[in-house]
């Protein structure tokens, strides 16, 4: 059986593909049993990867795909399932990456009749695809060169003759537009899929933007009654969740020594009792006159439009900062005005940058500065000293149209600091694979450091449950539980990926969304099934990764990322001195080969994965 | 003797700061009364999208997705996500 045949509850029922070489578009049917064993979203999306392209091709080879995709949760009731997970072989690492974004893009792409889309090949001229309900065409892109992320929204919009709220635009800026190997892709102004560089990906395609209308067809759902059970509890939940927006603030009350300041170089952030306030979730709200902009079906209060109300930057519209971006463009760098790091982290998106990187890119730049190893003439003229706003803002444009220094930094933090080399290559922040971590200090977050450094997207690849509890949250505490955290409960944050549901209102209550699988499409798969389904995907990933030559020697930290803390509650405490025996046992615990990183021909067997065992063994 | 180990009870969702708390419940598994009680505290926090584990004599964590009053030893940890 197939989607289009006899209609798959919770399915659109087909895939677009898109041949930018041959400028052709086409239409892919999935089986229901692909469908049952990968779902949508990065699952299906890593299969496609995996089964269409070589490892060993680079991210601007014209044969990369870049696969968007919904999945069986899209488009319906419950809360924030805009979502889009996109998947494609990674700028930073040129391994796999997996990112999502959330919106409205996921819901608006199966009301047009498509759960994904498939992209491939390399235009001869900039173009954007422009998706109507079971149909798409390719349209000329040359006046949207050079316009910003959010700029981009608005003309596409306007020439398509369409309102807010009836298209949703996914698209790239400058920086992708000249293949800044972090550029990210964008929806509606602010939501980005930006790990690992896809939006230099998008870029090297030559494909701008891709806009969908908001169709009129329905997802079809097995048992509406169960949904709407499961939809209300997750509407009582995300009615109660405030975002991420007030996280640098709660990060430096605490004293924990999770808020990653000035590059590493210290755990504890010198700022003032008046200037931390302005960081709080209540006080942003109360002064940035937040204006409602939300995700699909979604109450949450966490999207929102939201206006700089006074100083130099006074009017200047953004999106909802969440915790990474104001902690990239804040702590990181040691911007201590939340206006600033506000405008600085809205310009980012508007560039079409992923924060996380920048910052490090950024937090790297300032301490080479202060410390010498890098001179105004180096940087253009500019004062790269801490918290230097202005001068931030100015590289940022440098970057995302590389000139001058910009050139070196568009490359990521990684090769920046290898090409100036010396002890500047020993303070920058990044795993050996090529990308950097997301905005926390993780040396005292011993499970993010290490599933981020092991993981095979360039990012968390599980969340860190059994890691973050006393006394493994301090830092100080379990090597081995850490290790055995990251495989215990490896699976499931792929698993929701999968279905284009957003992680924050659902709260990746793994019973939850299989059971909401289950409801919307009359399956019965069971928990340790939907596991399976994301580590499915992670044992592909494993193996695409190896092949492309991403071995165990880069499943580690750089110096400085991995380096011991000199003050906070973790002064004096490292991982590394454990960190090959807890690479090894996560190895053994995920049933990969202890020495190699190769999953093993009975582990695939088990995740019915035995047709790749000859890709590896 | 079973044993339930409910860590981090107090733990405000998605924010791993607050991570504190442990709540401890055991069972013996021939009485109906005390399997019963920890099968519910169980189920309470499954549903809730905690994450379950069996710790074996020899100290082998395996995840779990239902309550057995034959296992040692079962922990629950709740989520902590990330964007």
């Amino acid at each position: 059986m197939d989607m289009s045949e006899k209609g798959i509850p919770g399915y659109a029922g087909k895939f677009l593909r898109v041949d930018l070489s041959k400028e052709k578009l086409s239409e892919e049917v999935f089986s229901e049993e692909t469908l049952r064993k990968y779902l949508g979203g990065t699952v299906i999306g890593i299969r496609i990867l995996y089964d269409e392209i070589l490892p060993s091709i680079s991210w601007n080879d014209p044969s990369n795909r870049m696969i968007l995709a919904s999945g069986p949760l899209g488009g319906t009731t419950i809360p924030g399932t805009g979502t889009f997970s996109l998947v494609t072989k990674g700028a930073l690492t040129g391994g796999c990456t997996s990112c999502q974004a959330n919106g409205l893009f996921g819901a608006y792409l199966k009301f047009s009749g498509y759960d994904g889309v498939i992209i491939q090949g390399q235009a001869k001229r900039w173009m954007y695809l422009n998706i109507k309900q079971d149909e798409a065409e390719l349209r000329d892109a040359s006046h949207l060169l050079g316009r910003d992320t959010y700029e981009t929204d608005d003309i596409i919009k306007k020439e398509l003759g369409k309102r807010e709220g009836e298209m949703s635009v996914v698209s790239i800026g400058p920086a992708g537009e000249n293949l800044c190997l972090f550029a990210g892709v964008f929806e509606r102004k602010g939501h980005s899929a930006s790990h690992n560089g896809p939006g230099a990906v998008l870029g090297s395609k030559k494909l701008k933007a891709i806009s969908v209308s908001r169709g009129n067809k329905q997802v079809k759902v097995a048992n509406p009654d169960k949904l709407k059970e499961i939809a209300d509890n997750v509407r009582k939940n995300a009615s109660a969740y405030r975002g991420t927006i007030g996280g640098v603030y709660s990060g430096q009350v605490s004293g924990r020594g999770t808020l990653p300041i000035k590059n590493y170089t210290t755990n504890l952030w010198s700022i003032s009792k008046d200037d931390i306030e302005k960081f709080s979730e209540p006080t942003m709200r109360q002064r940035y006159n937040p204006k409602p902009n939300p995700c699909w079906a979604c109450p949450a209060t966490h999207s929102t439009t939201m206006t700089i109300p006074e100083g130099p930057y006074a009017g200047t519209v953004i999106d909802e900062p969440e915790y990474e971006q104001l902690a990239a463009m804040g702590p990181v760098i040691d911007i201590k005005n939340v206006d600033e790091a506000s405008m600085l982290s809205s310009l980012v998106d508007k560039l079409g940058f992923d924060v996380n990187e920048m910052g490090w890119a950024i937090g790297w730049t300032m301490e080479c500065y202060e410390r010498g190893l890098l001179t105004k003439d180096d940087l253009n003229g500019f004062e790269m000293r801490w918290g230097n706003a202005a001068a931030t803002r100015e590289l940022l444009h440098m970057i995302a149209h590389r000139q001058g220094f910009g050139n070196i930094l568009a490359e990521g933090v990684m090769r920046a600091s290898r090409k100036i080399g010396g002890d500047a290559a020993e303070a920058a922040i990044y795993t050996m694979k090529g990308n950097s971590p997301r905005g926390h200090d993780h040396r005292t977050s011993w499970g993010e450091m290490f599933d981020t450094s092991v993981s095979n997207t360039g990012t968390i690849e599980t969340h860190t449950s059994l890691t973050a509890q006393p006394p493994y949250h301090a830092g100080a505490g379990n090597p081995q539980g850490t290790a055995e955290g990251v495989s215990l409960t490896k699976g499931i944050l792929v698993f929701s990926d999968s279905l284009g549901s957003c992680r924050f209102p659902t709260g990746l209550n793994h019973p939850l969304l299989t059971d909401a699988t289950n409801a919307v499409t009359g399956w019965d798969l069971s928990y340790e099934e939907t596991k399976n389904i994301g580590l499915r995907a992670v044992n592909l990933m494993k193996i695409f990764n190896l092949r492309a030559g991403i071995t165990r020697e880069l499943d580690l930290p750089s110096t400085r990322y991995g380096s011991t803390p000199v003050d906070g509650p973790t002064k004096g405490v490292s991982i590394m001195p454990y960190w090959n025996s807890m690479v090894r046992t996560y190895y053994k615990l995920m049933g990969w080969d202890e020495e190699t990183g190769k999953p093993l021909p009975e582990t695939l067997r088990t995740l019915g994965l035995e047709h790749v065992t000859k890709d590896i063994w | 003797m079973g044993r339930l180990r409910i860590i981090g009870k107090e733990t405000n969702l998605m924010h791993y700061e607050t991570v504190q708390g442990e709540e401890e419940l055991n069972w013996i598994k021939n009485n109906d009364e005390q399997t019963d009680k920890a099968r519910q505290m169980f189920q309470k926090y499954f549903m809730k999208g905690w994450i379950a584990y069996t710790v074996t004599h020899d100290n082998k964590k395996k995840q779990i997705f239902s309550f057995s009053p034959e296992l040692e030893e079962i922990v629950l940890v709740p989520i902590v996500s990330g964007g």
